[in-house]
């Protein structure tokens, strides 16, 4: 698989610039995710104060993560739930193989999971020698071409049909066609034996209720249905930041979530899972198992600051907002998580030193804020990066200009003189494109005191 | 309006998501002629489900809903008081028979209700229309991996 | 009304009819306009970056000049300096002997056109310009200082000019300070965006309240060779028939 990594992030954006057919799929996606979203949430004239509830839920589980962790622990194992706890990937991993194994599995479908991506749960899966198949019709189509996500709802949007409709003639035998029903006919066809075939089943979690142990997945497709009742077992990983307190809280957030991420009142399908079955011969799978992954959320959930990065709940409003994203699309970033969210969790997750550039590549705008259903104040945490980055992976000449520069700007006679001298370089010194030149008097200059 | 404000509500939203709705007085009736329509004999209905390995095999699956959502046009499954798991998820089309009693207004009323429960049923669904995926090109495309079709029959009864 | 003016440092050097203009048009409502000589920087380039102490350093000196002011308020023609402003409580969090000097002097700080409206009530400054107009919100007075319907207000009332609103008025100019430096490519690609719009537009001018995004828009429009000019509110408001 080919990633690019977030260190090489302004390559990767220029290479994405340059890309015209990207910057034609990302403009039609963002701002048709844009506008469905900005209907969906006029439509609902409670909006504001909804967003507002969120987040209050939000702050009072990350003011108190642990206990309500303990309680959603409690409550699914009563229910005949396993729940495993994974300090990082590499735990994860290795549970969710050793689980597969120890059942001899051979065939996993899995539904979009974020989290399992972040882990790299598929390259350990098939190194232990197992067949993963992503049955997500987006990830289906990545898994296919051996690429990232570019978004966090629509994984393939920066595909043309064409593109995909070669791709699954290539793969999978498809007759050559480019036409959309076609094509998802045909991966309805392929990956239907897959779901009769598996041994097993891996899905992300949308929200774990703690006060009954419910896991809760939201989708459109049908393939998470699917992949969470026809395998005997069921495997559900989640970021330890998914619990919500009650389950009247889904009222919140499922009125939140489709109407951010897509624009829909209800994605076509919710299942709400509560532990194993009651009788043996019942529909659906043997066996619960639950992941919670850590991974430097506690980490994150230490600092004031950054423990709202804790509250998102992955609609992706912010990526369909944001300028750079809209231009450069998810592959630049070199991570699971793009665009506004992801330049500040990323650093978080992945440490600073490898994701440094990505909190400086924004504009500030404030769009990611405005749209965000629980209210992250993405802004104040890039800045609060860029503070930390500054501080300790800063440039040394960077760092003496801005010493320099406070100490021009708290001095008159010093800001005045920098002034002549840049009056004076500008002439043999092109300016920068998008800046004026110095005026040969500056303001201060003309004032007088009538 | 022809029915009560709330079946009319109920109606209208299964629709706006391409689901197909019918409000009758003989659920018998109608679901004869919607299987004469679809011209096949393999129906699976929930009083006496396939297993895993069978399912695949049919064309319609026939299941109840236990409460339906009058705002968004949902319905709501519940798997311990039937058996609809497969039969409302594999076979391409699928028929949900629901009373109309049991259609309550918003999502928070029928989260209440399934919350109201002494256990929480181990697996509730809320099926809102057909499946479908926007992820080519963010072209509509309904029928993906659950059901292509969707018919709701409201049972108003008398 | 007495105000001190807040120039800012772009203005300063750079743009200093956006000066001239602001003081003309506060005049013209009936403000006195003091201007201490003094004043440099808001400290927004340090902060953006990263460099927290720098930007208190900058800060403390702003908030000790201004303190000493006895106008009724500091109006500066610029929305992301006047955020800056308003963010210098949470610059000097936990620090007692600052934190309530900071408030203090962040809570007299006005950008112009909010000044005018909200706190002069005053919407129509007697100004005239003909033409086809349109106006680009820049983020911060935007969104940090929900500045929307002032400057509208404002431009409705000038007489002979046409408005028009901007499709994606309020999408960034792809400007960001720093950003524009370190991502100049991508910066550009924003500009890009806005130039299409503003072309679509069909206006001869476009206004906005930062000088900043102006010169990102000017630049692009004067080095394509635009008859479209670029304008800020405070020099529209200061436009007259007998100019």
């Amino acid at each position: 698989m080919n990633h690019p990594s977030s260190e090489t992030f302004k390559e990767n954006a220029k290479a994405a610039l340059a890309d015209v057919q990207l910057r034609g799929a990302l403009k039609n996606a963002t701002s048709l995710f844009g506008e469905r979203r900005k209907e969906a949430a006029a439509s609902l004239p409670n909006w504001e104060e909804l967003r507002t509830q969120a987040r209050a839920i939000k702050d009072e589980v990350l003011s108190d993560l642990e206990r309500h962790l303990k309680e959603f622990v409690r409550n699914a194992e009563s229910r005949g739930a396993v729940v495993h706890r994974a300090r990082d990937a590499a735990e994860a991993n290795s549970i969710i193989c050793g689980l597969a194994q120890e059942r001899n599995a051979r065939v996993i479908v899995k539904s979009k999971s974020m989290t399992t991506e972040e882990t790299h749960l598929n390259d350990a899966l098939e190194a232990a020698g197992m067949q993963v198949v992503e049955t997500d019709l987006g990830e289906y189509i990545i898994q296919l071409a051996h690429e990232p996500p570019s978004h966090i709802i629509a994984p393939a949007i920066h595909k043309t049909r064409q593109q995909i409709g070669e791709l699954f003639t290539a793969e999978l035998g498809m007759p050559p066609t480019d036409d959309v029903d076609q094509m998802t006919s045909t991966a309805r066809a392929t990956l239907r034996d897959r779901f009769a075939a598996a041994d097993v089943g891996i899905s992300g979690v949308n929200f774990a209720i703690a006060e009954t142990g419910t896991i809760v997945i939201v989708e459109n497709e049908g393939n998470i249905r699917l992949t969470t009742s026809l395998p005997r077992l069921h495997i559900a990983m989640m970021g330890i930041e998914k619990v919500i307190p009650r389950f009247a809280d889904l009222d919140v957030f499922l009125k939140l979530l489709p109407r951010s991420g897509t624009g829909q009142r209800l994605t076509t399908y919710q299942s709400f899972i509560t532990g194993v079955k009651s009788a043996p011969d019942d529909e659906g799978p043997d066996e619960l198992h639950i992941v919670l992954l850590d991974n430097g959320r506690s980490r994150m959930l230490a600092h004031p600051v950054t423990r709202q990065s804790l509250a998102c709940i992955r609609c992706g409003a912010c990526l369909n907002a944001c300028p750079v994203y809209q231009q450069i699309g998810g592959h630049a970033y070199g991570s699971v998580y793009p665009g506004p969210i992801g330049a500040v969790i990323t650093p978080q997750l992945m440490g600073i030193q490898k994701a440094a550039q990505l909190p400086f590549a924004s504009s500030l705008c404030g769009a990611c804020r405005d749209v965000c259903p629980v209210k992250i104040d993405i802004p104040q945490l890039l800045l609060h990066l860029r503070g930390e980055i500054s501080q300790r992976k800063g440039s040394a000449t960077e760092r003496l200009i801005f010493k320099v520069w406070a100490r021009v700007m708290t001095s008159p006679s010093l800001y005045k003189l920098s002034a002549i001298a840049g009056r004076i370089l500008q002439r043999v010194v092109p300016i920068p494109r998008n800046m004026r030149k110095l005026e040969s008097k500056s303001f201060n200059d003309l004032w007088t005191n009538d | 309006m022809i029915y009560g404000p709330m079946i009319n509500q109920f109606k209208e939203s299964v629709e706006s998501v391409a689901g197909h709705c019918i409000v009758t007085t003989d659920v018998t009736d109608t679901l004869k002629r919607i299987l004469a329509e679809l011209k096949t004999e393999r129906v699976a209905s929930s009083d006496n489900p396939p297993n895993a390995q069978e399912i695949f095999g049919f064309d319609v699956g026939i299941s109840n809903a236990q409460a339906g959502i009058a705002e968004t046009g949902t319905l709501v499954l519940d798997s311990a008081r039937e058996r609809h798991r497969l039969v409302s998820l594999v076979p391409p089309v699928h028929i949900a028979i629901i009373k109309a009693s049991a259609i309550v207004e918003t999502l928070g009323e029928a989260l209440a209700l399934l919350r109201n429960d002494k256990a929480i049923s181990p697996a509730i669904t809320f099926i809102t229309g057909p499946s479908r995926t926007a992820d080519i090109e963010l072209t509509l495309a309904i029928g993906v991996h659950g059901p292509q079709q969707l018919y709701v029959i409201v049972d108003r009864d008398k | 009304m007495k105000v001190a003016l807040f120039v800012t440092c772009l203005v300063d050097q750079m743009w200093t009819s956006i000066g001239v203009s602001s003081v003309a048009v506060l005049r013209r409502v009936g403000c006195e306009v003091e201007f201490d000589k003094r004043q440099t920087c808001c400290a927004q380039p340090a902060f953006n970056t990263g460099y927290r102490d720098e930007a208190r350093q900058v800060a403390r000196r702003f908030i000790s000049i201004f303190e000493e002011s006895k106008a009724d308020a500091i109006v500066s023609p610029s929305g992301s300096c006047t955020a800056m402003v308003h963010h210098y409580p949470q610059l000097f969090a936990g620090d007692p002997e600052w934190l309530p000097r900071a408030r203090a002097v962040a809570a007299r700080t006005h950008e112009l056109s909010s000044f005018l409206v909200r706190v002069l009530k005053k919407e129509n400054v007697g100004a005239s310009w003909s033409g086809k107009l349109t106006w680009h919100d820049a983020c911060h007075g935007l969104r940090d200082l929900n500045i929307k319907s002032e400057p509208r207000t404002l431009i409705r009332n000038v007489r002979g000019a046409e408005f028009v609103e901007l499709e994606h008025a309020d999408a960034c100019c792809g400007f960001g300070g720093t950003f524009s430096v370190k991502y100049p490519e991508i910066s550009m690609a924003i500009l890009d965006q806005k130039i299409d719009a503003i072309e679509r537009a069909g206006v001869q001018a476009v206004v906005s309240g930062d000088a900043s995004c102006l010169m990102q828009i000017g630049g692009r429009l004067s080095r394509q060779g635009s008859k479209v000019r670029v304008m800020h509110l405070a020099e529209l408001l200061n436009e007259s028939s007998q100019q």
